[in-house]
């Protein structure tokens, strides 16, 4: 571990003040693990809270038997423009039972104790390729719906320049490029299927460029780890996948002493919007979660009481689907900031 | 019946040529049913396919018993209550319906589309809906998508400035106003209650159904029988405390009638300028969720000509899946299929 630490203070990139430093963080074998999210992984970096961490990640999209070189050679990608930290972490053990999400991490932030928050700033989400990988399948929140997988996992390319993902060559859709998987260590090891308290595998798709993430501190060190980068995905991430593509996120951490005692459920915010979120494996009560937890943000943040929050919620709060699909399901309520006199200061 | 008919042509304010009718219908305690939506209801209006309705509707919030009294603790006086509102808060239950009602909903209507026959389509254009008063009411407490959380509490009533389009929900408080009628239903061939929406549309409370949208329904019944009630001054996607800010609206709505294509519709959809929305619906939200799946599905092959595989891979990658409420005991989910991405363009009336 020391060696590995050492390792990635030479990556430093710049520091500004003695607190706010930044640092490279690569994928490989040593800093990557799959399919699990674990309080006993040796962190891979060292931070202090105000600290940006540019992070490498890596798709499992066409991380297949045979290789990435040989999945996306069929697929018409060429293999200088395959990434070769992918073809590194093919080696990767992989635990049975565990999925095959390649994380990068964990960071360590100095002093970050159970019962602290962590607010993760999602300063920039950078395209690694120009394409991704979506199945469609027999699974996901329509089971059954299509006959086997007819087609099995694909590649779709997109312009990160342009923002655009070229679906076929009728159809257009936006790239929204983001982080599937930003998670803390829960106290226990578990896979990085469903997400949790602890964050993890929540595919919120709004949690791109801009916006913050707040997660509660569940073990020392909390334990940062970032994987399933997307390169596009709409609300409810229904066949079971997103548009999958190795991504570059650029966060920064800021440790928040005592404050995330209380926190049931990681929360969010960008310029225009606080997202409040609920979990659970029955869509209808993660829905009713994610209600109380928009009720108690209202009274917490705006002073609002019980009625009036939930009458709030009801005549002027979309509340909306984040995935439906990762075994806990998770919901959102919008909280326009627009709507209220009262103002508070964000980064962006 | 026939006195119904008669009374309202007199009503006709405008005529543009034989096929474009433009007509008024009044709510009164002789054009409105309650809590039911009924194929033995007599219909109240009868037009031609490209016809116009400018329709009253009242909302049952603070309707029943009085709605004078009801409205006094607010500070809104007597001449501020719908003359409309009075009267039909004096029917009785046996003037409600026919049927049993499954809620208090106040719906005018029927209205009876010439040439209408099961298995064609309905399309309602939704010209505007015009805010007929300047407050509604919200109930907020122990029901709703969080049963429990709080014990029942008494109803708020909430103001808002229609020139303005803002909600005044409290000091310090601003939201934009989005009027919406929570129930545009044809006739199913048996009667309902109100309050779970269906095939026949319905109660979906689906708030992106504002003016410059179109909703499009199956025709199950002769003639249609499309009514119309519980106005929504705002509403949030979800509509979780059971209600929306429940106020008296007068949309205007105009009807198209698509022979023979309603036969393989298993659900309402709609659109607007931007967006196909295409609804699903179920009593458990997985499963309203899994049925809007397959609705936009269906519909990206019938109109853009994707493969079930392809369809199911740009929902997952690219469209946004929604909630338009969980609280009517039938739930509705949506997807959205933005138009913009398509290189096919269909026209639009707006």
């Amino acid at each position: 571990m020391k060696k590995m630490l050492l390792a990635c203070t030479t990556l430093l990139l710049l520091a500004g003040a003695a607190e706010a430093a930044t640092h490279h963080l690569p994928a490989n074998l040593k800093t990557v693990r799959r399919g699990i999210i674990s309080p006993g992984s040796k962190p891979v970096l060292s931070i202090k809270s105000g600290d940006t961490v540019v992070i490498d990640t890596v798709s499992h999209g066409g991380l297949v038997e045979g290789g990435p070189v040989k999945y996306f050679g069929a697929e018409g990608i060429a293999e200088k423009d395959v990434l070769p930290d992918a073809v590194e972490i093919m080696a990767a053990p992989r635990q049975p039972g565990f999925g095959g999400h390649v994380l990068t991490g964990p960071i360590w932030i100095d002093g970050a104790e159970p019962g602290d928050m962590l607010e993760v700033r999602i300063k920039e989400v950078k395209p690694r390729v120009p394409y991704g990988v979506n199945n469609a399948g027999s699974g996901g929140a329509a089971p059954g719906m299509i006959p086997g997988d007819v087609r099995g996992s694909y590649v779709i390319k997109y312009d990160p320049e342009k923002k655009q993902v070229f679906f076929s060559p009728e159809i257009t859709v936006p790239l929204r490029p983001f982080m599937g998987i930003m998670v803390v260590a829960p106290t226990e090891d578990v896979p990085s299927g469903p997400p949790g308290q602890f964050g993890g595998n929540m595919d919120f798709q709004k949690l791109q460029a801009g916006s913050t993430l707040y997660l509660p501190v569940l073990v020392k060190g909390a334990l940062f780890v970032t994987g399933d980068p997307h390169a596009a995905q709409g609300d409810g991430e229904v066949s079971g996948n997103a548009l999958e593509a190795s991504m570059t996120p650029t966060l920064q951490f800021i440790l928040h002493k005592g404050r995330g005692k209380e926190m049931k459920n990681p929360y969010a915010e960008d310029k225009e919007n606080f997202y409040i979120l609920g979990q659970d494996r029955d869509l209808d009560k993660a829905l009713t979660i994610a209600i109380q937890e928009t009720v108690k943000f209202l009274g917490e943040k705006y002073g609002l009481g019980p009625q009036d929050a939930y009458s709030l919620c009801s005549t002027a709060l979309d509340f909306g689907l984040a995935q439906a699909v990762d075994g806990n399901l998770t919901m959102y309520g919008v909280v326009p900031k627009a709507y209220f006199s009262k103002k508070f200061p964000y980064w962006r | 019946m026939l006195r119904k008919l008669f009374f309202l042509s007199a009503f006709a304010l405008t005529a543009q040529g034989a096929a474009a009718a433009t007509h008024y219908l009044p709510s009164t305690p002789q054009t409105v049913v309650r809590g039911v939506i009924s194929p033995e209801v007599p219909p109240v209006l009868k037009i031609k396919s490209g016809d116009t309705v400018v329709i009253d509707t009242l909302s049952h919030g603070g309707l029943s018993p009085d709605p004078v009294e009801y409205f006094k603790r607010a500070g809104i006086t007597e001449d501020k209550v719908l003359k409309d509102a009075i009267a039909v808060s004096k029917m009785t239950h046996k003037d409600w319906g026919v049927g049993t009602p499954g809620s208090g909903h106040v719906l005018t209507g029927p209205i009876y589309i010439d040439g209408a026959e099961p298995g064609d389509m309905l399309e309602v254009r939704i010209i505007s809906v015009s805010p007929r008063v300047g407050y509604g009411v919200n109930s907020a407490g122990a029901g709703g998508a969080a049963p429990g959380m709080m014990p029942p509490t008494t109803p708020k009533i909430i103001q808002y400035d229609i020139a303005k389009k803002t909600v005044n929900f409290a000091p310090g408080i601003r939201y934009p106003l989005k009027p919406f009628m929570g129930i545009m239903t044809v006739a199913p061939p048996k009667a309902v209650g109100t309050r779970m929406p269906g095939l026949f549309g319905g109660n979906m409370d689906f708030q992106r159904l504002r003016d410059g949208a179109t909703l499009y329904l199956p025709v199950l019944v002769p003639g249609a029988l499309f009514s119309t009630g519980d106005p929504h001054a705002a509403q949030g996607d979800g509509e979780v405390s059971g209600n929306a800010l429940e106020a008296s609206m007068t949309p205007t709505l105009q009807f198209i009638l698509h022979k023979g294509e309603g036969k393989e519709m298993t659900n309402p959809y709609a659109e607007d300028k931007d967006n196909y929305y295409l609804l699903g619906q179920d009593p458990d939200l997985d499963k309203a969720l899994t049925s809007a799946i397959s609705e936009t599905v269906k519909f990206l092959g019938r109109k853009y000509g994707l493969k079930a595989q392809e369809a199911y891979s740009l929902c997952s990658v690219a469209v946004d899946f929604g909630v338009a409420q969980a609280v009517d005991g039938n739930l509705t989910m949506y997807g959205v299929v933005p138009k913009s991405w398509f290189k096919t363009k269909f026209p639009y009336w707006q």
